[in-house]
């Protein structure tokens, strides 16, 4: 226990001196554009603070971080094989366009049917599209980097032919699909207020938990997202197949010495990436959203992005993961509650953070391996 | 239906940004140095481009600021500033993945998400706008109709052979590709591997810088991400073309003609299928089943010098 506690804080060093560096960063531009960066500092915290608003905060940043939690859990588990996965975007769109396809499809079907397929068809999306990349780094050695950016681009023009074509909704002018059935929708965490009026047809199911208000749209996905968390620890470090991927990220030839397939973990690691990756449907198609728009191409590829971040910052470990989806969903919060400046820093500070973050790794490594040396 | 040499020159002009960006893809990665923030560079080449002419441009009679009244040398100092600001973000990836060796795939990346990030915080404060800026002065263009093409333009195809011959008639470019196959031999001979590299991203960045410019000069306006993944598609046409600015120009063109098909059979051919031609023949050259191509050596390897 006493290892494990001194493990977890040797490895946030780095994340912690990152954000550290990037929030002074954030204090400075907002100087150099003209502004007092503690009255900036002082607004953001009063329009945090006021009437219920730590409560919807806290609602919100759990709403932001859920989609995260499976982006980073989708590029850590590929980095612990030694690959790079960028091709969060289009698993996440493929994944959603099944899932949309088999809520609208299945809407005849109980919840206890449908849901579980939704979730399926989810992570299945995600993992073909992964696993392509998967199998032309195994088997012709291309690099998994371009065939993953290509491979998102190809999702687009995928995705966009069905949303404009056969599966397009009759209502509405943009690409979407028609709205998943009643059944395939996740429940909100929310309760409704005592003063509110009775439940009407179409609204959406909620857990009736009070903590949380039922206006914000933080779901049950996030109890699969944290399941998904939980899943990939054991995995990882008490399975011999989690043993094997992680086997191949620090040292192909050793693991390739030791009988283990390299050719298969390549494959089944992009594939359980892309799934995870796949999996942010359920917050973003059966918690949120309620059907596939093509329009919401950009905030896929943020999620995506940003779980790269996510990964990073959680140094590729489940736990550290959550945490730092948090913290990354709690600066979306934050750029919305900013009034003084535009909301775009917020991504020139998580863009800071990565860059601190694998400076600060990279630095801290060297830093031990020298005084290895010397004692 | 058009004219042919309209079709020609539409493609020619399509091409130029994709052009720009994998030249400076082409000098990066022969360094050794894989450059995905491409996207991003070209993205704040565009916008400081956009910004600069707006600040240059002389303030009418009247007390406003319009690109009727403009002096003809706004746009060019604009341009400029654009590709300035396109090195130093060369300078910023070298700094993090040459001078701290950290990850050169992750590090553009960052860069990528930073450019959007910037370019949209500057654009809100500078046009209170972050989706687009004003119309700017325009530049110039040059040639006869339709062969008509901005400065820009003509740069750019002079550039092709003109990188080609850096790179391969030339000691500088000689070096720059050693450092990239094997930079411990090239040491060992006085090239300083890492200096070689920091000079190419700077030269790479100040031509994404110049790519991302000429898509902002065209239209004489920044619009948010106007970009759009075309830094990524240059990558791939680098790649396609065998890391060689010849073959990668032949591929932009070839990209830059699928694109303008679309615009020209929007109700003849399924234009997803067409917009993902591109990406699937890059798949297809990368897994080797259209011709080998075959990186540098060292690509993505940070080197560590022994002095």
């Amino acid at each position: 226990m006493i290892r494990f506690l001194k493990d977890a804080l040797v490895r946030s060093i780095a994340p912690a001196l990152a954000l550290g560096a990037a929030a002074l960063l954030g204090l400075l531009i907002v100087a150099v554009v003209g502004h007092n960066p503690f009255a900036v500092v002082r607004n953001l915290l009063s329009a945090a603070t006021q009437a219920h608003g730590l409560r919807d905060d806290i609602a919100y940043v759990l709403l932001y971080a859920t989609p995260l939690i499976f982006t980073g859990l989708s590029v850590a588990v590929a980095f612990r094989a030694g690959l790079f996965n960028i091709g969060g975007m289009g698993q996440i769109m493929v994944g959603s366009i099944l899932c949309g396809w088999a809520g609208w499809k299945l809407a005849a079907l109980p919840a206890i049917l449908a849901i579980p397929a939704c979730i399926a068809l989810a992570a299945l999306g995600g993992a073909l599209w992964g696993a392509i990349a998967g199998a032309l780094k195994a088997w012709r050695g291309s690099h998994e980097v371009i065939i993953t950016i290509m491979l998102n681009f190809c999702a687009i023009a995928v995705t966009d032919s069905l949303a404009n074509g056969t599966w397009k909704a009759k209502e509405g002018m943009t690409p979407q699909l028609p709205a998943i059935g009643q059944s395939a929708r996740l429940p909100r965490l929310g309760a409704r207020a005592a003063d509110a009026p009775p439940p009407e047809a179409g609204d959406p199911p909620l857990m009736g938990i009070g903590l949380f208000p039922k206006h914000v749209q933080v779901n049950a996905s996030l109890f699969l997202a944290l399941l998904a968390a939980a899943g990939m620890h054991v995995f990882l470090f008490r399975t011999v197949r989690g043993y094997e991927l992680r086997a191949v990220g620090h040292n192909p030839e050793a693991a390739r010495a030791a009988g283990i397939s390299v050719k298969r973990v390549t494959i089944t690691a992009m594939a359980i990436s892309g799934a995870l990756a796949g999996l942010a449907a359920t917050d973003l198609v059966m918690g949120t959203k309620y059907n596939y728009r093509q329009d919401d191409a950009m905030s896929y590829a943020r999620a995506a992005f940003i779980g790269i971040a996510v990964s990073l910052m959680g140094q590729n470990h489940p736990g550290g993961i959550i945490l730092a989806a948090l913290l990354f969903g709690a600066m979306e919060r934050m750029g919305l509650l900013l009034n003084d400046v535009p909301k775009d820093i917020v991504l020139i500070l998580q863009a800071a953070v990565i860059l601190f973050v694998i400076c600060g790794n990279e630095l801290f490594s060297r830093m031990l391996a020298r005084k290895a040396a010397t004692t | 239906m058009s004219h042919p040499a309209e079709i020609i020159a539409g493609t020619l002009s399509l091409a130029v940004p994709y052009v720009l960006a994998s030249l400076a893809g082409v000098v990066s990665e022969r360094s050794g140095v894989v450059n995905i923030a491409l996207e991003g560079i070209m993205l704040v080449g565009a916008f400081v481009a956009t910004a600069v002419t707006f600040a240059c441009e002389p303030v009418g009679a009247e007390g406003v600021r319009s690109a009727a009244n403009a002096g003809f040398y706004a746009p060019w100092i604009g341009l400029a500033a654009g590709v300035a600001a396109g090195a130093l973000m060369g300078l910023l990836h070298g700094v993090v993945c040459i001078k701290v060796r950290a990850n050169q795939i992750i590090s553009g990346v960052a860069l990528n998400i930073l450019a959007m990030g910037v370019t949209q915080f500057a654009c809100t404060l500078v046009f209170n706008s972050s989706s687009n800026s004003a119309v700017v002065a325009p530049m110039p263009r040059w040639g006869i109709r339709p062969f008509a093409f901005t400065p820009i333009a003509w740069l750019a195809f002079l550039l092709v052979p003109a990188v080609w011959f850096f790179l391969y008639r030339t000691v500088a470019g000689l070096r720059l590709r050693a450092v990239g196959e094997h930079p411990a031999a090239a040491d060992s001979l006085g090239v300083r591997p890492n200096r070689t590299r920091f000079k190419a991203l700077a030269f790479s960045g100040a031509l994404a810088g110049l790519g991302g410019a000429a898509l902002s000069v065209e239209v004489s306006q920044f619009v948010q991400n106007m970009t759009a993944g075309r830094g990524y598609i240059a990558l791939a046409a680098m790649i396609a073309g065998k890391w060689n600015p010849l073959g990668a120009a032949a591929a932009c063109l070839f990209f830059a003609a699928s694109e303008r098909a679309q615009i020209a059979f929007q109700d003849r051919i399924n234009p997803q299928l067409a917009q993902s031609l591109p990406y699937l023949l890059t798949i297809l050259v990368l897994a080797g089943f259209v011709g080998r191509a075959r990186a540098p050596e060292a690509l993505g390897k940070p080197y560590e010098a022994s002095r």
